[in-house]
C-alpha cells in the first residue's frame, strides 16, 4: 500500500467517525485538513504500527476538529429556530469531537498522547485569547505570529514530543500559509468560512492587499528553506517532498491569483 | 440536616479540592483567568465530589489520585455548564451572569475547552486503563445526551425510553462515574466500583427526574427563571410526558407547543394544568423508584459510614427543593 492509499483508508476512517446521524441534517460535514492528518501520520508512522499510526492520527485530528468547530460559533444574538439550532450543534458536535479523541486514546492505552493533546488544547486557547481579546493593539507581524501559533499549536506539540523538533519550522510556515490563503479566499464571506480575517477588518485597513503580500513572502521563504541542502534522514526528507508538493500546488493558485 | 453533617465531616477535603480546582483554573490569560475563577466563585453543591470522597472510604481515602478524580470530575462538570449556557442562551446562572453573558459565546467556547483540557490533563497520569475506559466512555456520553436533547426538542412523541436515555446521558453517567472513580481510585476492587457505579446511575437518574418536576413546582425565586422552563423551550421532560400519554392533555399541550407566538398567559395556563393533573405524583413515584434501586445497592455493600451518607444522600435527593 502506498503512503497516499495509507492516508486516504484513515481520512475515510476518520470520516466514518465523525459522522452523526443527527447532527449531519443540521451542520455541515467537519473539514478535515488532509495535511495535517498527513503529517500527524507521518510523525506516528515513523515508531508505530500502520494500524497504531493511523488511530493516533485520528484521535489528533479529531481533536483539532472540535476546536475548530468551536470557532465556527456565532456571537451576535439570533432567533430564528435553525441559525440557534445551528449554533447549538456547533458547541455540541465540538464537544463530541473532543471527547473522541479521549476516548479512542483511552482504549488504546496510550495516556502519553492524550496528555499532550490535552495541553496543545491549552496552549491553543491561550492563543486564541491573545488574538481575539488582546488587551493592546496587535500590529500586522504580531497578529500573523499569532494565527501562526494557533494553526499549529497540536501539530507543533506533537512533533516537538516525538522528537522532530527540526521540522517545527516548516510545519510553522506551512501551516500559516494554507491559513492564510484561506482567509484570503473567504474573505467578506460568513463567519462559518473564515475566522480570523473578519475579526481583524476593523483593526487593519487593506486586509486583502496584505494578505496577498503575507502569502507571496511566506510562500518564498518556505519554498527556500525546503529547497536548502541540508543533512536529512530519510524520514524527514519524505516530511519535506511532501510539503514540497503541497505548497507548489498552493502557489500556483498564488501565482494565478485564483486561491 | 443530615446533608449537612456529611459536608462537615467533609469539610477539609471539600477545602482542598476547592483550592485545587482554583490552581487549576488559574491561566496567565486575564479574561480566562476571570471567566474560570468567577465559575469557581459561583459555587455550586459539589455534588459530585462529594460523592467520590465517600465512596473513596470503602478503600484508601488518602490517595492522591481520589484528590485528583474529584477535581477533574467538577472541572469536566463546570466545563458542560459553561457550553450549556451557550446552548441555552441562558444569561444567569445561580444568580450570577453566565460567561457568554458577561463576555461572549466565544470566550464561553475557549473557556471551556480550556477547563476540559486541563480536566484531562490533570488525570492522564493515572495508570489504570479501567479509570481511563470509564472516564473517556461517559464523557463522549454526555456530549451524545446533549446532542439527543437537542433532537428531541418539541418532538413530543417521543417514548419513555427516550427520556430515560437522554437523562441517563445527561446526569445519571457523570454521578455514576462519580461513585465509581471513587472506589476505583481508593483501590478498591472493580467489583465494588461496578456497585457504586450503579448507585450513582440511579441516583442521577432520581437526581434529574427530580430536576425536572422542581421545574414544574418550584417558584421563579426557587429557579432563577419562570417556572416550566424546559417545556417552554421545547424540552419534553418527564411531568410533561405523563401530561401527554396518561393524561390525555395532548391537545391542550400542543396547542401551546406548537404555536408559532403562545402568550404568556398560554404558558402560564398550560403549566398549572400539567402540575395539577396528577403528572408530578407519577414523576415523584418513578424518582423513588430509582432512589430505591440505589438504596437496594448500599445493602450489599460493606456497612459502614460511608454507606450512611451515601443512603442520607439519596434521601435528600428524593426531598429536595432546589
Amino acid at each position: 500500500m502506498s503512503l497516499n492509499e495509507e492516508l486516504e483508508l484513515v481520512y475515510q476512517q476518520l470520516r466514518n467517525e465523525l459522522n452523526h446521524d443527527y447532527v449531519k441534517t443540521i451542520l455541515p460535514e467537519p473539514v478535515i485538513d488532509r495535511d495535517k492528518l498527513m503529517i500527524y501520520y507521518l510523525l506516528f508512522r515513523r515508531q508505530e504500527s500502520r494500524a497504531n499510526a493511523g488511530v493516533y492520527a485520528k484521535s489528533v485530528m479529531v481533536a483539532e476538529i472540535g476546536l475548530n468547530t468551536h470557532e465556527m460559533i456565532t456571537v451576535e444574538k439570533r432567533s430564528d429556530m435553525n441559525a440557534i439550532k445551528m449554533r447549538q450543534l456547533t458547541v455540541l458536535s465540538g464537544d463530541f469531537y473532543s471527547a473522541l479523541y479521549y476516548y479512542t486514546l483511552a482504549r488504546q492505552s496510550n495516556m502519553e498522547v492524550v496528555k499532550w493533546v490535552a495541553q496543545a488544547i491549552q496552549t491553543f486557547n491561550l492563543h486564541k485569547f491573545a488574538f481575539f481579546y488582546s488587551e493592546t493593539r496587535l500590529s500586522w507581524p504580531e497578529t500573523i505570529e499569532i494565527v501562526m501559533k494557533i494553526e499549529s499549536a497540536l501539530v507543533e506539540k506533537l512533533a516537538r514530543q516525538l522528537g522532530f523538533a527540526r521540522i517545527v519550522p516548516y510545519l510553522n510556515a506551512y501551516f500559516l500559509i494554507k491559513r492564510l490563503v484561506i482567509e484570503r479566499k473567504n474573505h467578506g464571506k460568513s463567519e462559518r468560512d473564515s475566522y480570523f480575517s473578519q475579526t481583524i477588518q476593523g483593526r487593519f485597513e487593506k486586509v486583502t492587499d496584505r494578505l496577498d503580500q503575507e502569502i507571496k513572502n511566506k510562500v518564498a521563504h518556505l519554498t527556500h528553506i525546503l529547497n536548502r541542502q541540508e543533512n536529512h534522514s530519510e524520514w524527514l526528507i519524505q516530511v519535506i517532498d511532501y510539503l514540497r508538493d503541497q505548497l507548489s500546488r498552493l502557489a500556483e493558485g498564488v501565482e494565478e491569483g485564483t486561491y | 440536616m443530615t446533608l449537612t453533617r456529611i459536608y462537615m465531616e467533609q469539610k477539609s477535603k471539600l477545602k482542598q479540592i476547592e483550592s485545587r480546582l482554583e490552581s487549576a483554573l488559574k491561566a496567565p490569560q486575564p479574561i480566562l483567568n476571570e471567566a474560570s475563577l468567577d465559575l469557581l466563585r459561583a459555587g455550586g453543591k459539589r455534588i459530585r465530589p462529594l460523592l467520590t470522597l465517600l465512596c473513596a472510604q470503602y478503600g484508601d481515602p488518602s490517595r492522591e489520585t481520589v484528590m485528583k478524580s474529584a477535581v477533574m470530575l467538577e472541572l469536566i462538570h463546570m466545563a458542560s455548564l459553561v457550553h450549556d449556557d451557550v446552548v441555552d442562551d441562558s444569561n444567569l446562572r445561580r444568580g450570577k451572569p453566565t460567561v457568554k453573558a458577561q463576555w461572549d459565546n466565544r470566550v464561553a467556547m475557549f473557556t471551556g475547552d480550556f477547563i476540559f483540557a486541563r480536566a484531562i490533563e490533570l488525570i492522564s497520569d493515572f495508570d489504570n486503563d479501567e479509570i481511563h475506559m470509564s472516564i473517556s466512555r461517559v464523557i463522549r456520553d454526555l456530549s451524545l445526551g446533549e446532542i439527543d436533547q437537542i433532537k428531541e426538542l418539541y418532538h413530543w412523541k417521543q417514548n419513555m425510553r427516550v427520556y430515560l436515555r437522554r437523562i441517563k446521558r445527561k446526569t445519571a453517567l457523570l454521578m455514576a462515574l462519580s461513585c465509581q472513580l471513587g472506589a476505583l481510585a481508593s483501590g478498591c476492587s472493580s467489583r465494588v466500583g461496578l456497585s457504586l457505579y450503579y448507585f450513582g446511575y440511579y441516583l442521577g437518574m432520581s437526581y434529574q427526574m427530580t430536576d425536572d418536576i422542581l421545574d414544574f413546582v418550584g417558584t421563579e425565586k426557587q429557579l432563577g427563571k419562570p417556572a416550566g422552563g424546559d417545556l417552554r423551550n421545547g424540552n419534553i421532560t418527564l411531568p410533561t410526558f405523563f401530561a401527554l400519554h396518561k393524561y390525555g392533555m395532548r391537545n391542550a399541550i400542543l396547542s401551546v407547543l406548537e404555536d408559532k407566538n403562545p402568550k404568556q398567559s398560554d404558558w402560564d395556563s398550560i403549566i398549572c394544568a400539567i402540575r395539577d393533573c396528577g403528572a408530578i405524583q407519577d414523576s415523584e413515584q418513578l424518582s423513588d423508584a430509582y432512589l430505591s434501586k440505589a438504596k437496594t445497592i448500599l445493602e450489599r455493600l460493606p456497612q459502614q459510614r460511608a454507606t450512611r451518607s451515601l443512603k442520607e444522600i439519596a434521601d435528600y435527593i428524593g426531598t429536595r427543593n432546589d
